[in-house]
């Protein structure tokens, strides 16, 4: 791995972090009491600066450590969760991320970030000054009291520190200070020291005598000593620069009482700070702890529990761990892989499904016995390979939930609506191009509905809604679909309103008579917004056609459903894979097509005496029912003769069946979907293009698009 | 490769199109095929002569004669397509497609003093489809700006075959 590598695999690293920070601060902000949810957030932030500076990213791990500092606060309870704090948070999220962007050029607003720290510390000091104040008062007339300030940034500290580890964290002095004889008399003040140390960070007094002893000369002459605990990552020497004018009169002993402000490693033993501070010696300890038995045995010999309670207990404990390192090693068991490498993978797949195609075929051709068995064998392996491969590209669609949660809550608060967003279906697998190509559009959707449909609180309340707008976003699966909606519960489209503005735009005729549903969906039309004001949200009716577009291209389809006053219902349904799907190949002409099994419904044929039969109207009757048809080579503008007898292919599309005649039916076929390309983006009723086993290339029929294309065409000969 | 004028000194790759020679720079050429199987794609202008198959890729084709205002191409013997990488505004990698051509003739090395500007007339082309003239023993030949061609061809597709959104919104 090179250097670049590194910081590739870092910014991966960073984005999946910084995606789970706001999720989780979304989450604590809906639950501030959640201790669980502090903890993560700090940790997101605490690994984002870990391996900042480990990978070179220096002003990204400076600033996140600025921030860990006081979210460090916020774990100790010193600052209450707040939506001051979490929105700074989330600005400094956002920051991060600029960060990590504008490595890859572009100009780094360093001012944003001091503002964001600036403002956080801000939080911290008022809340740390209270703390004390509070505390203050309490105590009375107490003159050494346990002090807690704010640490002040240390940053060349850090630096040091951080080239020396991994984690530059606060370490815990142990000071302890023994007043020699003449340290009263000459003058000398414990408590003088205290807010000095303090500024190294927090500090705690320990003394050993009651409180209103130590300033007073009569401790003097006894044998008592003030210990002080300072959590600083000023290092030792600061401690000592403080201590510097008492040590001729006192005897001043420093150690290192262990790293962790957070409790995970910074538990010691009490026999070890015995040892350190020269109590016991370490002989002492050691002969100490071999008296000592386990737990279990003194239980029993003490006759509080039977061994074999304590046997129980012990196994518990063993599974207990057994299992919290089994955790771990599965959470290990998912690698990172490049999508290029995926994509790589699942192009190879699509060729060995052509070639496998094309052994078939040829295999049949030579009936050879021995060769059956193997043949079929290969495509039943082609057809698994191809289906594990897919499915490894199979992502959950929850993940990008949290950055519509985010979206909805700075653009409801931008608004000043209330909005509460409710998801639900998470774990919807769906294609990772799928999902990315799909975020752009559910973000337009999203802000539709924050800016068009839901109504200010207070027009709610005038409406007997609850103040509190609900959007709800909606993963399903439907068949061989899936089926995404969004649902609001706000105003709904104003059809009137729509259509006259369609009229207005030029978008359709005035007095073009339209079914309701086809004036909701004149939304998506381009430039056509109903917003009364352009708003930077919305209302530049730009969007919604991109919506279309972008769901169009993922061979999707969107469906609106309004009811005024109660709210809008945008469905989209959108294919599992765009991969590789089965088809049935047929042949017009002397192309070859395919149509989409899911689609396909049944066979039938179509004779010359049929069609004289309906006098050239396009129909066909198949059992009870008339069926209407479309002829692939008049579709297409094929030339040639067509054959006497026709097949034709009933396929369903909107619910209705329609007929596509063609020449030959030739069989079902896996089809890998290969683009038509930028050339043939625009080809209409077409949907891409597959390889066949002797190498010619077959069309797609979007089927969908022919039916829709013919009736129009037949609607406007009438 | 091109810098200010459009005109470079380097290899070009010389064809013919209707008798008249042309080139193009030899970086922009992936390969030369014989002519394979050609599907075409319905419903489409004429200049895009279909896709072809190439090592399980669907590549589309363009007839380059017909896109310079040319009668469509009779396939000879001699007839190839050129695979070339178009940069397109818009994609991040160049796309690949294929141009047919009457025949593929040879690398040319030209220099600097080989090249000539663009005739202002008389070529009876789109003078920004030229990057410049290229002599070679008394002969010229045209310098194709592929990318101009191709791309803006596709633009005007693109115009013709516009979306209608409205449509397809159900």
């Amino acid at each position: 791995m090179s250097g670049n590598e590194y910081a590739e695999a870092f910014r991966e690293e960073a984005a999946e972090l910084l995606a789970e920070l706001e999720t989780s601060l979304l989450e604590l902000e809906e639950s501030p009491d959640d201790k669980k949810l502090v903890g993560r957030v700090f940790r997101n932030m605490h690994t984002l600066k870990g391996s900042g500076s480990m990978f070179g990213f220096d002003d990204v791990a400076t600033f996140a450590h600025q921030v860990e500092t006081v979210l460090d606060k916020v774990r100790n309870g010193d600052i209450p969760v707040s939506k001051t704090l979490i929105d700074l948070t989330l600005e400094a999220r956002d920051h991060i991320k600029k960060l990590l962007e504008s490595l890859g050029g572009g100009e780094i607003d360093a001012e944003s970030g001091l503002a964001i720290i600036a403002a956080m510390n801000r939080l911290g000091d008022g809340d740390a000054s209270a703390a004390v104040l509070a505390e203050a008062e309490a105590a009375g007339s107490a003159t050494v009291q346990p002090v807690s300030t704010e640490p002040v940034v240390r940053e060349a500290a850090v630096a040091k520190d951080e080239a020396a580890r991994e984690e530059p964290r606060l370490v815990h002095y142990l000071v302890r200070l023994e007043p020699g004889p003449d340290f009263f008399t000459g003058g000398g003040d414990i408590a003088a020291l205290v807010p000095e140390l303090a500024k190294l960070g927090e500090c705690t007094v320990l003394a050993e005598c009651c409180q209103d002893r130590v300033t007073r000369q009569e401790a003097c002459d006894c044998d008592s000593f003030v210990d002080f605990i300072v959590s600083t990552a000023a290092g030792e020497n600061a401690i000592r620069d403080v201590l510097i004018f008492v040590e001729s009169s006192c005897k001043v002993t420093v150690t290192e009482g262990g790293a962790g402000s957070d409790g995970e490693e910074g538990h010691k033993r009490l026999g070890e700070i015995l040892v350190e501070r020269g109590d016991i010696t370490a002989e002492g300890l050691n002969r100490a702890l071999s008296q000592q038995r386990p737990l279990g045995e003194i239980l029993v010999e003490n006759e509080l529990t039977s061994p074999l309670r304590v046997e129980s207990a012990l196994v518990a404990q063993r599974e207990l761990d057994k299992k919290q390192n089994a955790a771990k090693a599965a959470a290990s068991e998912s690698i990172r892989v490049a999508a290029d490498k995926l994509d790589r993978l699942i192009d190879l797949v699509g060729e060995l499904v052509v070639t496998q195609a094309r052994l078939s075929e040829i295999a049949s051709a030579i009936e050879h016995p021995g060769l059956a068995e193997p043949v079929e064998e290969v495509e039943r392996l082609t057809a698994e390979l191809r289906d594990s491969v897919l499915n490894v590209r199979m992502m959950a669609i929850g993940i990008t939930f949290g950055k519509f949660r985010r979206l909805v809550r700075d653009l409801s608060s931008e608004l000043g609506k209330e909005v509460r967003m409710v998801t639900s279906g998470a774990e919807t697998e769906l294609d990772k191009t799928v999902i990315e190509r799909l975020s752009e559009p559910l973000i337009h959707l999203i802000r539709n509905c924050i800016d068009h449909g839901i109504e200010a609180p207070a027009e709610r309340l005038a409406k007997g809604k609850s103040a509190e707008g609900e959007i709800r976003l909606i993963a399903s699966y439907a068949g061989a679909q899936v089926l995404i909606e969004v649902i609001d519960d706000g105003r709904g489209i104003d059809s009137d309103k729509l259509f006259a503005k369609a009229v207005e735009k030029g978008v359709v005729k005035a007095g073009a008579e339209l079914s309701r549903e086809e004036i909701n969906n004149l939304i998506f039309a381009p430039g056509l917004s109903t917003a009364a004001k352009v708003s930077n949200v919305s209302g530049r009716g730009v969007g919604m056609d991109v919506v279309m577009n972008t769901i169009r291209g993922l061979k999707g389809k969107v469906v609106v459903a309004s009811e005024a006053g109660r709210g809008t219902t945008i469905s989209i349904r959108l294919p599992l894979t765009l991969a590789i799907i089965d088809g049935l190949l047929v042949k017009a002409g002397d192309t070859h097509f395919v149509l989409p099994l899911e689609q396909v419904e049944e066979c039938v044929e179509l004779s010359r005496e049929d069609i004289a039969r309906f006098h050239g109207r396009r129909v066909l009757q198949v059992r009870d029912h008339l069926v209407p048809y479309v002829r692939l080579r008049d579709f297409f503008a094929m030339d040639g003769e067509r054959p006497d007898l026709e097949q034709m292919v009933i396929v369903h599309a909107d619910g209705d069946p329609v007929g596509m005649v063609l020449d030959n039916v030739i069989g079902e076929h896996q089809t890998v979907i290969k683009s038509l390309g930028w050339v043939y983006r625009n080809a209409e009723g077409l949907s891409g293009a597959t390889i066949l086993g002797n190498g010619e290339v077959a069309l797609i029929v979007d089927v969908a698009t022919v039916v829709k294309q013919a009736r129009d065409a037949e609607a406007a000969s009438v | 490769m091109a810098e200010q004028g459009g005109i470079t000194s380097g290899q070009y790759l010389s064809f013919t199109l209707r008798e008249e020679a042309f080139s193009v720079e030899i970086s922009k050429v992936r390969e030369v095929l014989d002519v394979t199987t050609l599907t075409k794609i319905p419903r489409m202008p004429d200049y895009l002569a279909g896709v072809i198959n190439l090592r399980s890729n669907v590549v589309p084709v363009v007839d380059l004669g017909v896109v310079l205002g040319m009668p469509p191409i009779a396939k000879t013997v001699n007839t190839c397509i050129m695979i070339v990488d178009i940069n397109v505004v818009g994609e991040a990698l160049p796309v690949q497609m294929g141009v047919l051509t009457d025949s593929v003739q040879a690398v040319l090395d030209l220099s600097e003093e080989d090249i000539e500007s663009v005739p202002k007339m008389g070529t009876n082309l789109n003078t920004d489809f030229i990057k410049g003239m290229g002599r070679m023993n008394e002969k010229f030949l045209i310098l194709l700006d592929i990318d101009r061609v191709l791309a803006s061809e596709g633009k005007a597709v693109l115009r013709e075959m516009g979306p209608s959104v409205l449509a397809d919104a159900v």
